[in-house]
This record gives structure tokens, C-alpha cells and sequence, in this order.
């Protein structure tokens, strides 16, 4: 006998032995539940990567405090919930830049917007479709400018919004116009519509031009409207410096190097010419007292430049020059806008930026106390470009609480799919192994002599 | 094919072909146990894609080598062995029974090297099949053959003579 005898004389003690009946049936069950299992498995994996990726899904909502603007504010995360989802009541104040995220490509044509709550820290997201969103006084109304179209800017695809904070509830104030800002009071809301909406092949001394719209509040009428023209605006398309007077009948406005007052049949009442940089200090700017505030840069040759900024004023009835508060010089900034008056004090959002022209732009909440050396920083957040704050607030900061972002299942998938690349990668190379290896058996299963 | 039908030609081909394929599980785990399980379990795989098999005779063997041989199994089939200085004492049996001493020494191998002699001296298969089957180049093949071989001479030198002709 050799091995090989050896071996089939040992191989006929192999047990004589049957499978068992439902073989067929019970294997196939088990690969269905072994496939269900794997997905689930793959499921968990990804899910559990979420929670590891997202450290406060479920975050209780920050316990309802005094009202007032926050000291600090936090980076609102991907996944969180937008107003119409989950509204977070009266705000504190709204900010866009780069601390908001975009949630996706295919909300490339809107500006990321963050909304903090005035009395707890609820953070909520709103994407309008420009970046020149205004806050109501009381913090309960955010006008949105919405564009129907991403590329057609006709005035017809324009609208504004004015989104409820409490409710969720959208309401549309106008159609043709976006929003500017609001009356110090909070009883009117200022529109604008460009001509170059509707002309955009117009001339130069013409296409600047644009129709300021007052419309009452609550009410939503347009109380009246006035056509300023801006032969040689420097402003850029989208800076509208205008502020109403305190009784809504006027309407100062800066462009062209003139600084004008208009009625509300639409006539100038008066204009001044301005120097240099000079422009309207924000939608402030025409206090109680009768004095108009204009934001002067001396030296500065660009709008867009940094410089330094001095509050000076003008007489509203007359355009003349007007001693008012001694104000400290904001250092290094190309917009100051006055957004409160307390007394002689001003509060304002100071934009600046490291570098002529640099995408790099801080904007900070400051108070201008008269005899001060320098601005007081009230609020300023890393990441924020612009904001806009609940004005009657504006001098009460509360302590910032634990954030509460909600939960938006947009965001939240937005978010996740980083993390979940990752998983999705891995399990591909694993299927792709199984295949492979699987593909090899079966190849070389091949027929043998 | 419907799965009525499906189900009908796998339980055909158990019937006629597990008692063969017991008999290589056997010699491969080198227990009657071991062998059962592993029969099944490549049933089970062949099972879920029957109706795909070409030729489920050769899948099967397949199935049934590399299972053997995979880590996972071998973890809880193959008993710990500790290497002496000394050989390991035959068994009294061995001396009156040389079917046991294959076996105890094929049990003494590594899984792949006795589904190496399995395939070689068994199936008769050439280097050049047993290669495929197993998945590795055939020089794999050669040195688990000569290696195994030598191994049992080492193991039950009373078997050399069964050798003679295996190279």
C-alpha cells in the first residue's frame, strides 16, 4: 500500500451521515437575515459615526432669561434647525459670514443667516437669497430678501419676506423690492428696488438709480416711496445708506458725494455736498434731536478702504454743520453704522477688514460713550461679517448660555456626509474584498477530471 | 429555473454527493465531527447561489479546502501542539494499526499542509489543479508537499514506506 491507498482506505471511515432536510430552505433564510443584519450593521456604524461626529444632537432648550443681546455668540453647526422648522421666538440679533455654514451646493445662491434668541441662547439658520436681511427693533421680525429666480434679478423675481420669529409664518411685504432696514421706532420698514433691476443696460448716470419704498408696520402699505437718483454712486449696488426721521416723513439719504433729505411727495428738501468718504452713519443716523449723523473718514480714497471713522452731525432742517456729542474715533474700519441712540450714546456695527478689499471682514457691536477715548467692544464674534442686532435691546447684554441648535434633518444630513464617507468607503472595499474573493472561488471552481 | 426547482436539484445533488464529500471533509479535519460541520456548512453557502453554480462539485471542494484551511476554523479544529526537543511518542496502536497512524499524524499537520496531501493523494490531482483549487501559485504547492511529507516522516517514520512513491 502507498500513501494515496492509505488515505481512501482512511477516508471510507468518514461518517456516514445526512444533511439535514430543510437544508436549502434554512440556508437561504440565514443569508437573508445575515444580509439584513449586515445593513444594519453598516446602518449602526454610520449612525454611531454621526454621534460621534456631532457631539449634542438632542441639546435641551437654554432656559428662557431676561432679554438681551448675548456677550458671546457660538458657531451655529451644520445641522442647525431653520427658523420656518423651529422658530426660536424674539432674537437677539442675526450675523452671516463664515461662522454660518453653507448647508449645500444647492444653496450656492443664498447667504447662510444666524439667528441667536433674545432671551435664551436658541440658534436657528435662514437662508435668504442676499445678505441684506433687517432685524426688527423688537427682535421679532426678520425681513428676507428672496429672488425667485437664481439668475434672472429682474425686480418681478424680487420679494420681500417678512418672516415671524415666533410663529415660523412668512408673510410677503412686497413684491419688487428687498429690504434695507427698519425706522428706529420699528413702524416702518425701508425697501428699495435698483434700477438696475429693470434697466441693467442702462447708462452710468442712471443705472445706480433706485426707488426707496416706506412701507408702515404692521400694516404692510406702502406709505409712500421716493426716486433717488445716483448719477455717480460709489456706493456699490448693494449699500444703501438711508435713515428716516423720527416722524417718517423724511428721508436722508447719502449717495453721489451728497447727502440729501427727501419729503414724502418725493421732492429734496435739501442737499449737501460731502467730502471724501463721508456717508450717512447708518440707519440711526437721524437722531431724535433734530441732528443727522454722517460717518467721516478723512483720508480715506475708497469706500471700501479702512480708516479711521468720526461721528459728526448736520442740522436736519438745513444741512448745516451741527456741533453734536464728541464721539470716539473708531479706528481702522470702511463702515460704521449707527444702529441706537441712549441719550448721547451711540451704538453701532463696525465693519473692518485686514486688507484693502480682503474677504477677511470682522463686523463688531460697539458703544460710543461721549468723552471716551475709545470705542467699548460690545459683541464680537470670530467668523461674523455683518450683523444686525434687536436695536430696543441693544444696551442690555445678558451672559450667553448653553446654545441650542435644534435639529434640522437637512443639516443634519449635510453634516453627516463627511463622516459618513468615510464608513460608506470602508464598506465598499470590504464588499469589493468579498466579491473578489468570492469571483476567484467561483472561477477557479472549475470543472476537473 | 424557479426556486421550487432550484431547491429540487440541490437536494438531488446532496443526496448523491455528500457522502464523497464527507469523506474529503474527513480527512481534512481529521474527525468525523468536524467533518459533518464542515460538509453542511459549504452546502449551506452553495445553497444561497445554486441556481448560479456551473459546476457545484468543484464550488463545493473548493468551499470545503479553504474552509478547512481558514484561520477561523482552525482556531478551534486544529488541537495546540507543543514543540519538544524530542519527537512525540507513537501511539501503542499505531504499531498494530497503520490507518490510525495516518491518521493521528495527518492530525498532526497543518490544515493547509494536509489538504495539501489531501488534493495530492487522495483527489490525485496535479500541482498545477491543486493550486487553483486552494488559490496559491503551485510552488506554494510543491514546498507544502515536500514539507508535509517530511513532516510525517518525522511524525510515524513506521509510514516512510508508504512514501516511497510520494515526491
Amino acid at each position: 500500500m502507498n500513501l494515496a491507498d492509505e488515505l481512501h482506505a482512511l477516508a471510507e471511515q468518514a461518517p456516514v451521515t445526512s444533511m439535514p432536510p430543510d437544508l436549502f430552505n434554512r440556508a437561504r433564510r440565514r443569508h437573508r437575515w445575515r444580509l439584513a443584519a449586515a445593513v444594519a450593521a453598516m446602518f449602526l456604524i454610520v449612525l454611531g459615526g454621526y454621534a460621534v461626529t456631532l457631539p449634542d444632537l438632542h441639546p435641551l432648550p437654554a432656559a428662557a432669561g431676561p432679554a438681551g443681546i448675548p456677550l458671546t455668540v457660538a458657531d451655529p453647526p451644520l445641522w442647525t434647525d431653520e427658523i420656518q422648522e423651529s422658530p426660536p421666538g424674539p432674537a437677539a440679533l442675526v450675523f452671516r459670514g463664515p461662522a454660518v455654514p453653507a448647508r449645500s451646493p444647492f444653496r450656492a445662491y443664498a447667504t447662510p443667516t444666524a439667528v441667536v434668541g433674545l432671551t435664551r441662547d436658541v440658534y436657528r439658520v435662514v437662508y435668504p437669497s442676499q445678505s441684506t436681511t433687517a432685524l426688527s427693533p423688537d427682535g421679532r421680525t426678520l425681513l428676507l430678501p428672496q429672488l425667485n429666480s437664481p439668475t434672472d434679478l429682474r425686480a418681478a423675481h424680487w420679494r420681500t419676506d417678512a418672516l415671524d420669529l415666533v410663529t415660523g409664518r412668512s408673510r410677503r411685504l412686497a413684491t419688487g423690492f428687498a429690504p434695507i432696514g427698519w425706522s428706529v421706532d420699528g413702524k416702518h420698514a425701508l425697501l428699495v428696488q435698483p434700477n438696475r433691476w429693470n434697466d441693467p443696460d442702462a447708462s452710468a448716470a442712471t443705472v445706480n438709480d433706485m426707488i426707496v419704498s416706506v412701507v408702515a408696520w404692521p400694516s404692510g402699505q406702502t406709505e409712500w416711496s421716493v426716486h433717488v437718483a445716483r448719477p455717480s454712486a460709489v456706493e456699490g449696488e448693494g449699500n444703501y445708506p438711508v435713515a428716516l426721521s423720527p416722524d417718517g416723513a423724511s428721508l436722508a439719504v447719502s449717495t453721489s458725494q451728497e447727502l440729501r433729505v427727501y419729503g414724502r411727495d418725493g421732492a429734496i428738501r435739501w442737499k449737501r455736498p460731502l467730502t471724501g468718504q463721508d456717508v450717512l452713519a447708518g440707519p440711526a443716523a437721524w437722531r431724535d434731536d433734530g441732528r443727522i449723523a454722517l460717518a467721516r473718514r478723512p483720508g480715506v480714497a475708497n469706500s471700501f478702504d479702512t480708516g479711521d471713522a468720526t461721528l459728526t452731525f448736520v442740522d436736519a432742517r438745513t444741512g448745516d454743520e451741527s456741533p453734536g456729542p464728541h464721539l470716539p474715533t473708531v479706528r481702522k474700519v470702511f463702515s460704521l453704522q449707527v444702529v441706537a441712540w441712549r441719550g448721547d450714546t451711540a451704538y453701532a456695527v463696525a465693519r473692518t477688514q485686514p486688507a484693502p478689499m480682503s474677504e477677511d471682514i470682522h463686523a463688531s457691536l460697539i458703544r460710543l460713550t461721549p468723552g471716551a477715548s475709545s470705542p467699548q467692544t460690545m459683541l464680537a464674534p470670530a467668523g461674523v461679517e455683518d450683523l444686525n442686532v434687536a436695536t430696543d435691546y441693544v444696551d442690555r447684554m445678558r451672559t450667553a448660555g448653553s446654545p441650542s441648535y435644534g435639529l434640522s434633518l437637512t443639516g443634519l444630513t449635510a453634516a453627516a456626509l463627511p463622516a459618513a464617507g468615510p464608513a460608506v468607503a470602508a464598506a465598499a472595499l470590504v464588499v469589493l474584498i468579498w466579491w473578489l474573493r468570492r469571483r476567484r472561488i467561483e472561477r477557479s471552481a472549475m470543472p476537473m477530471p | 429555473m424557479g426556486v421550487a426547482e432550484v431547491r429540487s436539484s440541490f437536494e438531488e445533488y446532496v443526496q448523491a454527493r455528500t457522502p464523497a464529500l464527507l469523506r474529503i471533509a474527513y480527512l481534512v479535519t481529521g474527525n468525523a465531527h468536524d467533518a459533518e460541520d464542515l460538509v453542511q456548512a459549504a452546502l449551506e453557502r452553495a445553497a444561497t447561489r445554486w441556481q448560479h453554480l456551473t459546476d457545484p462539485e468543484a464550488y463545493l471542494r473548493r468551499v470545503i479546502y479553504t474552509k478547512s484551511i481558514s484561520w477561523w476554523r482552525s482556531r478551534r479544529v486544529r488541537p495546540p501542539e507543543t514543540l519538544t526537543a524530542t519527537l512525540p511518542e507513537r501511539p501503542v496502536e499505531a504499531d498494530h494499526d497503520t490507518r490510525l497512524a495516518v491518521l493521528s499524524a495527518l492530525h498532526r499537520l497543518t490544515r493547509k499542509q494536509r489538504a495539501v496531501l489531501v488534493l495530492r493523494y487522495y483527489e490525485d490531482r496535479t500541482e498545477v489543479e491543486a493550486a487553483i483549487l486552494l488559490g496559491v501559485s503551485t510552488g506554494t504547492i510543491k514546498s507544502q508537499t515536500r514539507h508535509a511529507l517530511q513532516r510525517l516522516r518525522e511524525l510515524a517514520p513506521e509510514l516512510a514506506e508508504l512514501m516511497v512513491d510520494a515526491r
